[in-house]
């Protein structure tokens, strides 16, 4: 019978070839990545069918009855791994279902087939007596007068269990709106599985002399399950297209913003990054990177910076943002921006770690190049500030010189006294050396306002730098017989700043004052520098003057640049003080005094618990 | 009466360059006075207009210009030597038009310094002995009687004896007279002598 072909011998095993591909498939595919439970249940679910058809093709092509009762007892194992298989497929498909009643009706099935297997006789079912039936096309078959074990209703029971599951599934699937998959699937299963045991039980009671075609009804649960399961395959196949073109777009977005992405995989310590990166890091395309050579390449200042940075968004806020330099290979600095974030799993573990990196060495230049633009203004304010102070200077310096060439001659012609007054001598000598260090404190004063250009921003106190500058320009103010009169209040507060600059402030201030009072006659001559703490944790400063004052057209564009009331002025000192005030986050204002002549107030922000005392 | 010695007297508002110049010219074998100050000098004037002043442009106070402006003015002004740290051409142009010795800017040689105190001395000493000549004449004038003098007046005007007597309606003999008593008195041999003393007067 078995080597004969007929339609039987050739549908049942198509029906188990067509179970098989499927189930691998989607075997494979549970051994890729996505989503696996489905399809893993699916593969047991298609291959239990396989199984199961080559139960039905024996049994229908068996005449020998104790043959057929030992292959009726083992077929319950795979139709019930099949019933299992499918309920399981669609709870974690759909995500829905009473779970008790999934458990209730696969655990009852299991006992059932256990104890069919395990009993001497079969309990289930088994069969009587077989006879022979001929169909259509002259396929002859099998079919078995069966009566029903003690174990039938438990059985019967676990189906319906498991049947109510997959209506339960189903329902709330429906509800929750996926209708299409809760009909082609849930009621695919639910009709199919219905068919399949409704058809068995036909045949076992007589009622229908049919092959068993519960392979067949299960076909169809697995073509709608692969249908469903293939349309996510589809849509991934989809989203995998769209992915590409949007990673090319970002791609071409990135390129065009000279971006490079990275993206560090935590937990399987992976590193990856887009060619651009690795383009901004100087490391090939094929080269594996690791942590440790991401941070060889970063500038060895920037390395604690960055090792903080990362900790900080693995440990928690999850942000990532730091600037650093890149030491490429080949010796090149690069700065490079990153910002990136990181991304937790429901445990609140980190999972990914990525973002995107950007060249910044362009605007680093040019911010550095504009800072030092500024400082050489500044710096240039100053020299020609100084240039202002330079007669004065030179009477401050020839002061001393003079005096020591002087004494040096005098010491000449003491010596060449017989006998030689040596008692002039030492007093000589030590004013020759006090007159030098005289000296050397002029050079230093002005070198010091010279000397530097950047910003160095300390803690200072504002009345010695007052008292400096003062220093600096009473020969000046004498030459210009004017009186400088200081007033600078004892318990100041410290402030934040850069002195070289501050002091560049005061000193324009105060030349300023100087210079406005050319006019007026001596005795009215009074430039009044002082110092007070303000009431709302500032410190200020103050310089007025007895001068004409300000004219109203001037005072909104006193502090423009080249803005200037004098004949041959740069118009650049005030607008230079505004900026340096302005980077100390303080305040310049200039007004008229209701007695006349011009005050400057610069307001700079104290420094907490800092007291010059 | 006797004539101190020559005196340098120092202003200088820095004290340490006063010490100093002091020394150098103490050694040079000077006699030195200092001051801090032009207002000092002012107050406590030397007894005596012998020597010379060395001063400092710029000080506070009085400067130097102002002092050189109030010694200008006395009877016989003693020399004045600027000496500053740093002097512009306006300035010392304005300085020796007003009748400054030198004007000199620090630090200055010793040389430069001593050879100016030496003028400014040689100086001194020239105006010290014109104005000792010319005290003498005036004496000598002043012991002429009016009548003389109004006849000398006519004398060094290079009039005759005889036109005199008309102007001064007297005899011409008596014109004689007078003139040989002013020649006498003024110890002159020559009409060109009484000419020349008469001009040194400033008659």
């Amino acid at each position: 019978m078995l080597g004969t072909f007929n339609w039987i011998t050739i549908v049942w095993p198509m029906v188990a070839s067509a179970c098989l591909v499927l189930g691998l498939i989607h075997l494979r595919i549970v051994f890729g990545d996505g989503q696996r439970a489905p399809h893993l249940f699916f593969a047991i679910a298609a291959f239990a069918v396989a199984v199961v058809s080559g139960f039905e093709l024996t049994l229908l092509c068996t005449s020998d009855l104790a043959r057929y009762q030992e292959v009726l007892r083992w077929a319950v194992v795979p139709i019930g791994i099949m019933v299992a298989a499918t309920a399981c497929f669609i709870r974690s498909f759909f995500g829905t279902g009473r779970l008790w009643l999934l458990v209730a009706g696969v655990a009852l099935n299991l006992v059932a087939q256990a104890a069919n297997l395990l009993s001497a006789e079969p309990v289930v079912r088994h069969a009587v007596d077989l006879k022979q039936v001929t169909s259509f096309g002259g396929a002859a078959y099998t079919v078995p007068t069966i009566i029903n074990g003690s174990w039938e209703r438990v059985e019967l029971l676990s189906v319906l269990l498991v049947l109510a599951f997959m209506a339960d599934a189903s329902w709330q699937l429906w509800k929750k709106g996926g209708r299409r998959r809760a009909v082609v699937v849930g009621g695919g299963a639910l009709f199919f599985l219905f068919v399949a045991r409704g058809h068995a039980v036909l045949i076992e009671n007589g009622l229908l002399q049919t092959p068993y075609f519960v392979s067949f009804a299960f076909l169809g649960v697995i073509c709608a399950m692969a249908h469903e399961l293939s349309s996510d395959v589809l849509r991934v196949a989809m989203l995998s297209r769209r992915l590409r073109e949007s990673e090319w777009r970002s791609d071409l977005a990135a390129r065009a913003a000279s971006l490079g992405f990275w993206t560090l995989d935590i937990q399987k310590d992976e590193l990856w990054a887009s060619d651009s990166a690795r383009a901004l890091f100087g490391v090939s395309p094929d080269e594996r990177i690791s942590m440790n050579r991401f941070f060889e390449l970063v500038h060895p200042d920037h390395r604690d910076a960055v090792k903080r940075a990362i900790e900080n968004s693995l440990k928690g806020s999850g942000e990532y943002e730091v600037d650093y330099r890149v030491q490429l290979d080949d010796g090149r600095i690069r700065w490079i921006s990153a910002h990136g974030r990181t991304d937790f799993d429901e445990a609140g573990k980190p999972r990914l770690f990525s973002g995107a990196l950007a060249d910044i060495t362009e605007r680093r230049q040019s911010e550095i190049e504009l800072r030092q633009l500024r400082g050489q203004l500044a710096h240039a304010g100053r020299v020609s500030v100084m240039g202002q102070l330079a007669a004065s200077m030179a009477h401050e310096l020839n002061q001393p010189l003079g005096a020591i060439l002087s004494n040096a001659e005098a010491a000449e012609l003491f010596l060449k006294q017989d006998p030689p007054a040596l008692n002039e001598l030492a007093d000589i000598l030590a004013d020759i050396r006090k007159d030098d260090e005289r000296a050397g404190e002029v050079i230093r004063r002005m070198r010091a306002l010279l000397r530097r250009q950047d910003m160095e921003c300390v803690t200072l106190d504002v009345n010695p730098l007052v008292q400096d500058v003062f220093r600096l320009v009473s020969a000046d103010a004498a030459l210009r017989q004017t009186v400088v009169q200081l007033d600078l209040a004892p318990d100041l507060p410290g402030v934040e700043g850069d002195r070289i600059h501050l002091q560049q402030v005061v000193l324009n201030l105060i030349m300023n004052a100087l210079e406005a009072m050319g006019a007026q006659s001596a005795p009215k001559r009074v430039v009044m520098v002082s110092t007070r703490r303000g009431e709302d944790g500032t410190v200020r400063l103050c310089v007025a003057d007895s001068g004409p004052g300000i004219s109203e057209a001037s005072l909104p564009l006193l502090f423009d640049p080249f803005f200037t009331t004098k004949p041959n002025g740069m118009g650049m000192g005030l607008a230079i003080c505004h900026r340096i005030i302005e980077a100390h986050a303080g305040r310049i204002r200039a007004e008229n005094r209701a007695e006349g002549g011009a005050l400057f107030t610069v307001t700079l922000p104290a420094r907490a618990g800092v007291s010059s005392g | 009466m006797s004539i101190p010695a020559p005196t340098v007297y120092v202003v200088d508002d820095d004290v340490s360059f006063l010490t100093a110049v002091a020394r150098l010219l103490r050694a040079g074998g000077y006699a030195v006075k200092l001051y801090s100050s032009a207002d000092a000098f002012v107050k406590d004037p030397p007894p005596e207009p012998v020597g010379c002043v060395i001063v400092d442009l710029h000080m506070p106070g009085m400067d130097g210009m102002e002092l050189q402006e109030v010694l200008a003015r006395s009877s016989s002004p003693l020399p004045v030597i600027f000496l500053t740290g740093h002097g512009d051409i306006a300035t010392s142009v304005h300085a020796m038009r007003k009748g400054a010795e030198d004007f000199l800017t620090k630090p200055v040689n010793r040389e430069k310094l001593f050879e100016a105190v030496q003028r400014a001395l040689v100086r001194n000493a020239l105006q010290r002995a014109a104005g000792a000549r010319d005290r003498e004449l005036r004496a000598l004038y002043e012991t002429l009687t009016p009548r003389e003098r109004e006849v000398m007046t006519h004398v060094v005007a290079g009039r005759l004896n005889k036109q005199i007597a008309a102007d001064i309606d007297a005899a011409e003999r008596t014109v004689k007279a007078h003139r040989a008593s002013i020649m006498a008195k003024l110890r002159v041999q020559s009409v060109a002598d009484l000419v020349r003393l008469s001009q040194s007067l400033g008659l």
